[in-house]
């Protein structure tokens, strides 16, 4: 709030708004739900959760079943009934609070019961089941901690467990194997993002998807340059190739299919789904040589210099600015390891750096020159 | 439907769920045909993970899950009354009295392997179980699932057990 005011009172006297306008923005921001009053509620509601949990793992042997169980229910009812009441009162805040109770206390009643009746179910089956009945609820929470952690939680029991164990089944469960299975994950979480956004509804969990398919990517990203460069130094047995080989297809199946969608569908202007494409495309050849190659030194610092300049150029076209520069700097701070790696002893290093230096001086000097021209293009804006 | 009748609709929805897994338990565990099995500790350090007694059920089948083919998992049928051992779903002419398990590593795994103990009763019945004296009453579904219904140690359901011994 401190920084917005500040803000506010810099444009005030930059004549940009007057001074009416600052109370009435100060008014609004101060009528939107705290986050951190949020949190901290979540944070003590998370707690108790735990705490149920952790009473009834701690087994009441001399209370009957019967009246364990009953009592159980009548705490989901008593949840239930709060989140209503909350709803009714347009309560916003509160409704979320005891949904995310209610979904808590759920967990909990699916543990008691398998106490009761000695199930020896697994824990990711516990989580699938809860997943599914506690859906409905999830799809009508308005805030996005509910539908984000429940949507985490179901890819990785509902999707990567029931995978692994798949493959693990075919006897094909290795190193290479599960690269490629770190791979293949973003490339899945963005079907999702695909169709919610096609969908225009569950923005929350369209928000979910975009957090957790950056993530995946993210992860995938440095686990292949990690793979290329340990790999080089380090080679494995490249006879068992069968679980990446699938890996690998099944990825560029995935990405043909969610291209596919993207661009029948029309979810970005075409231009930008150029750009993406070809980013798809580096990106799966990093993860091909990643999984199928014993390693190619520093080509993976190529590689992502070159997957991170396509990326920064799309989000420079999508007006995402800060995006931009982080991925920027990201390209900076790989190129300067290329050259530290490259190099080896002190002096050559020191050379290596002052070439970068150099570089990035003469980059810069060119951009700040054609920085109009450039943003006119990346932007789409006329100059 | 309005948004507050399925709002509504949303929170009765799991209530039930739960209470139809609780009613299908109770049914299977009175209901269900008994048979009561031995059990024996596969760990004899240690058999307690957590406040659950792990054993293995002794089916009495001796070519359970043996040979190079059960190495990976493979759906398998015990059936009891007359005891044989399937590679699918019996038939209710052919067997009544069966249970479904996977052969994992040379293993017949159920999923009725963990009996839930309060602790302070834990270490007594961890060692009365390594020293073979424990069973287990199963109740079938008949459809091939099972409940565990009581531990039995000197065939004496084991609260009754404790408090002889306390």
């Amino acid at each position: 709030m401190a920084r917005l005011t500040r803000r506010l009172n810099k444009w005030c006297r930059a004549g940009l708004i007057d001074e009416q306008q600052v109370v009435a923005i100060e008014k609004f921001e101060a009528g939107q739900p705290s986050w951190l009053l949020r949190g901290l509620l979540g944070l003590a509601v998370t707690s108790i959760g735990i705490g149920v949990i952790a009473l009834v793992a701690s087994h009441w042997e001399n209370i009957p079943d019967v009246i364990i169980l009953g009592l159980t229910f009548v705490l989901l009812a008593a949840i239930a009934l709060g989140a209503w009441a909350m709803k009714m009162r347009n309560n916003c805040t509160g409704a979320e609070l005891f949904i995310f109770a209610f979904l808590i206390a759920c967990l909990a009643a699916i543990g008691l019961i398998s106490q009761t009746f000695n199930l020896s179910g697994r824990l990711d089956h516990a989580l699938l089941f809860w997943g599914l009945i506690v859906a409905p609820i999830t799809v009508m929470a308005q805030f996005r901690l509910v539908p984000a952690l429940w949507l985490w939680v179901m890819l990785v029991v509902g999707l990567v467990i029931p995978i692994v164990e798949w493959v693990d089944q075919l006897g094909w469960l290795d190193q290479r194997t599960v690269i490629g299975l770190v791979g293949i994950l973003p490339i899945t979480t963005a079907i999702g993002l695909v169709a919610l956004n096609k969908l225009k509804r569950f923005d929350n969990f369209e928000w979910a998807f975009r957090v957790i398919t950056v993530f995946a990517w993210f992860s995938a990203i440095v686990i292949f340059d990690i793979s290329l460069s340990w790999e080089a130094a380090n080679p494995t047995n490249k006879d068992e190739l069968s679980g990446a080989s699938l890996m690998v297809s099944f990825g560029t199946l995935l990405s043909l299919f969610v291209f596919a969608l993207a661009w029948f569908w029309e979810i970005f202007p075409r231009a930008r789904l150029i750009l993406i494409g070809a980013q798809l495309g580096i990106y799966l050849c990093f993860l091909a040589l990643a999984c199928l190659t014993n390693g190619v030194p520093y080509l993976g610092s190529v590689f992502i210099i070159l997957l991170f300049g396509f990326c920064a150029t799309d989000m420079a076209r999508a007006g995402r600015r800060g995006a931009a520069q982080f991925l920027l700097v990201l390209i900076g701070i790989r190129m300067l390891t290329f050259y530290i790696d490259a190099f080896g002893g002190l002096a050559i290093t020191a050379v290596g750096l002052i070439c970068v230096g150099v570089l990035i001086l003469l980059t810069t000097l060119v951009w700040y020159r054609k920085r109009h021209n450039v943003m006119s293009w990346l932007e789409g804006v006329d100059k | 439907m309005s948004g507050k009748y399925r709002f509504v609709a949303a929170l009765i929805f799991p209530i039930l769920c739960l209470a139809g897994f609780v009613l299908w338990n109770v049914w299977v565990a009175t209901q269900g045909q008994k048979l009561t099995l031995p059990i024996r500790g596969f760990d004899p350090r240690d058999l307690l993970a957590g406040h659950y007694l792990a054993y293995r059920i002794e089916f009495g089948f001796e070519a359970l899950c043996t040979g190079s083919k059960n190495q990976h998992e493979k759906k398998t049928y015990i059936c009891f009354a007359p005891k044989k051992i399937l590679g699918a779903r019996p038939k209710a002419a052919e067997c009544r009295k069966y249970l479904k398990g996977v052969c994992k590593n040379g293993r017949f795994e159920t999923g009725l392997d963990r009996f839930y103990i309060p602790q302070k009763h834990a270490r007594k019945l961890e060692q009365a179980v390594v020293n073979k004296r424990g069973e287990v009453i199963l109740s079938l579904d008949g459809i091939g699932g099972a409940a565990i219904t009581d531990l039995l140690i000197d065939g004496l359901s084991w609260e009754k057990w404790v408090s002889v011994k306390d």
